[in-house]
């Protein structure tokens, strides 16, 4: 499991990231190697360019990188003013039940525009980007089977 | 397979204070008393007395910091300590969210204008 702390305030732009604070590394990292990482680095930034997404921190391949950018970037799209924008509770359930189907549970997200946040992941299953004035964090933790019943 | 249930949380909050920080105005008598905070427990799966910890943690958490991430710290790295790995915090005043949990544990109040969100996953 990997720690990180991470703050985004609305009044100061700059974002806080705490130290990283390692535990257990996940056994398998998800990451194949890439046999052209500046092709990567090329579209994931064009991506951001025009999606207006700002990646900020992760730990996830660049494949799922890019999958969370254009989902989220989908589900309300620029150019479309006069629609209403979903509520930050509903991208989060999408964004959350894309990557459960995806890349297997468990997947949590959070949208807004001022949290401050302390979890746990695996590795491989982080992300946290910007997208318009929200910030979203993505990421993944292990999914133990239950073999008792649990307390009534 | 998974007995996690699945929580729907709306935590966003339309009207913002222009402080962040919150003005106490003084008070005459010669030991002025802070006032309690109010806390409203929006959405629970969670034992009663794992709730009142909760808050109490949180309470004192943000007594000792200011910054939202450190609070989230503090309740997280507290409750992997007196109930076992792995926890989840979120702290602060618009957000929303969706995540899976473990059963009887997870818990999503208000302190104030701040909201915090509890969860065991992992």
């Amino acid at each position: 499991m990997l720690s990180i702390t991470m703050e985004e305030q609305q009044e100061p732009t700059k974002l806080i990231h705490g130290s990283k604070e390692k535990h257990n590394k996940a056994m398998h990292m998800h990451t194949t190697p890439n046999p052209n990482p500046s092709q990567t680095i090329m579209r994931l930034a064009s991506l951001a360019i025009s999606s207006n997404v700002r990646l900020k921190s992760s730990d996830m391949p660049s494949h799922m990188q890019e999958h969370a950018l254009r989902h989220t970037r989908s589900l309300f799209p620029l150019h479309h003013p006069p629609s209403p924008k979903p509520s930050n509770t509903l991208i989060a359930r999408a964004l959350k039940k894309e990557f459960d189907s995806k890349y297997g549970l468990a997947w949590h997200c959070v949208i807004g525009k001022s949290f401050g946040s302390f979890v746990s992941h695996t590795g491989g299953g982080f992300i946290y980007f910007s997208i318009d004035s929200l910030s979203v964090l993505l990421f993944k933790t292990e999914v133990h089977l239950v073999t008792q019943p649990p307390p009534t | 397979m998974s007995e996690d249930a699945k929580k729907n949380i709306a935590g966003a909050l339309t009207a913002r204070p222009n402080s962040d920080d919150q003005k106490l105005s003084p008070l005459p008598s010669p030991a002025p008393a802070v006032p309690p905070k109010k806390v409203i427990i929006k959405s629970a799966d969670m034992i009663p007395d794992m709730q009142k910890e909760a808050v109490d943690i949180a309470v004192a958490a943000f007594e000792k910091y200011n910054v939202e991430k450190d609070v989230a710290e503090q309740i997280k790295k507290e409750f992997d300590k007196r109930h076992g790995p792995t926890w989840h915090c979120i702290v602060g005043r618009n957000f929303g969210s969706y995540v899976t949990h473990e059963t009887n544990h997870f818990v999503y109040f208000y302190l104030d204008q701040k909201a915090v969100l509890l969860f065991k996953s992992g």
